[in-house]
């Protein structure tokens, strides 16, 4: 499938986080990428599914907090 | 509480389940193709499914909760109603039907005409004056065996049975009728 240049940061995002938590040394490493690489593309379909839209008028941006963000603030 | 009231008039409502309206899968196909980021996958699925008269019939959900609804005109024959389609196109006018084989919920301008009833918490047999107020929640069963409409997912693709869709047979995994809401256009 063709992924979108503002969708490769979200697909190796998914793939990233499948690989770190399934990969291991007694594991075949061609399905932890191969399942990695259907992740992340399902993921980027579903994800176009989704309509995007701005904060409503009155309502307060709410920003997700990211891992690493998590990680910085706990470091500082 | 009521049970069987003898309904008189014809209307024309919206279907609703889960916050997504009741569409013709004919209407989420053509808004597939619409889809600028459209996979190859998913092209020629809804080109097969737009050219398949079988799948194109099939009552469904709407891809996202903004679609707009099938508008559905329920007709009332003494405690019961068939229900169609107002939808411009080959469609117009269709019956809903539960095909036999299958036990699926679909639309046909050839098929016999099929019976539904409508159920609320106050009227196992409903009728306009029971939901004419405002949005209710409903449940539709088919007639005369009363057999109630369940919502089946397969492959990300929604689909209605008036059988329980668990295959298991375990009644761990025996599934809900639909709980629809119901918007009565006029």
């Amino acid at each position: 499938m063709t992924v979108y240049e503002d969708e490769w940061a979200f697909w190796d995002d998914i793939a990233g986080k499948y690989i770190l938590k399934h990969s291991g040394v007694d594991h075949n490493i061609s399905n932890v990428i191969e399942a990695a690489s259907v992740y992340a593309d399902r993921m980027v379909i579903a994800r176009r599914k989704r309509k995007f839209e701005k904060v409503p008028d009155g309502e307060v941006f709410r920003k997700s907090a990211k891992a690493t963000t998590v990680l910085a603030t706990a470091a500082v | 509480m009521t049970t069987t009231k003898i309904n008189k008039r014809t209307f024309t409502a919206h279907l609703y389940l889960g916050g997504r309206p009741v569409v013709l899968n004919q209407q989420r196909l053509q808004k597939v193709l619409l889809d600028l980021r459209i996979t190859q996958g998913e092209q020629l699925d809804a080109e097969v499914g737009l050219a398949d008269q079988r799948i194109s019939s099939s009552i469904t959900l709407a891809g996202h909760e903004d679609d707009k609804p099938l508008v559905l005109k329920f007709v009332p024959h003494n405690d019961v109603y068939s229900i169609s389609l107002v939808h411009a196109g080959e469609f117009d006018g269709a019956r809903l039907f539960i095909e036999e084989e299958t036990h699926n919920l679909l639309a046909s301008t050839s098929a016999a005409v099929q019976y539904f009833s409508i159920s609320t918490y106050g009227a196992l047999k409903a009728s306009l004056s029971d939901i004419e107020a405002g949005p209710a929640y409903v449940g539709l069963s088919t007639e005369p065996n009363g057999k109630p409409v369940y919502p089946y997912s397969y492959s990300g693709v929604s689909t209605f049975m008036n059988v329980d869709p668990n295959k298991t047979g375990h009644n761990a995994f025996r599934n809900k009728p639909a709980k629809f809401v119901i918007k009565v256009v006029k």
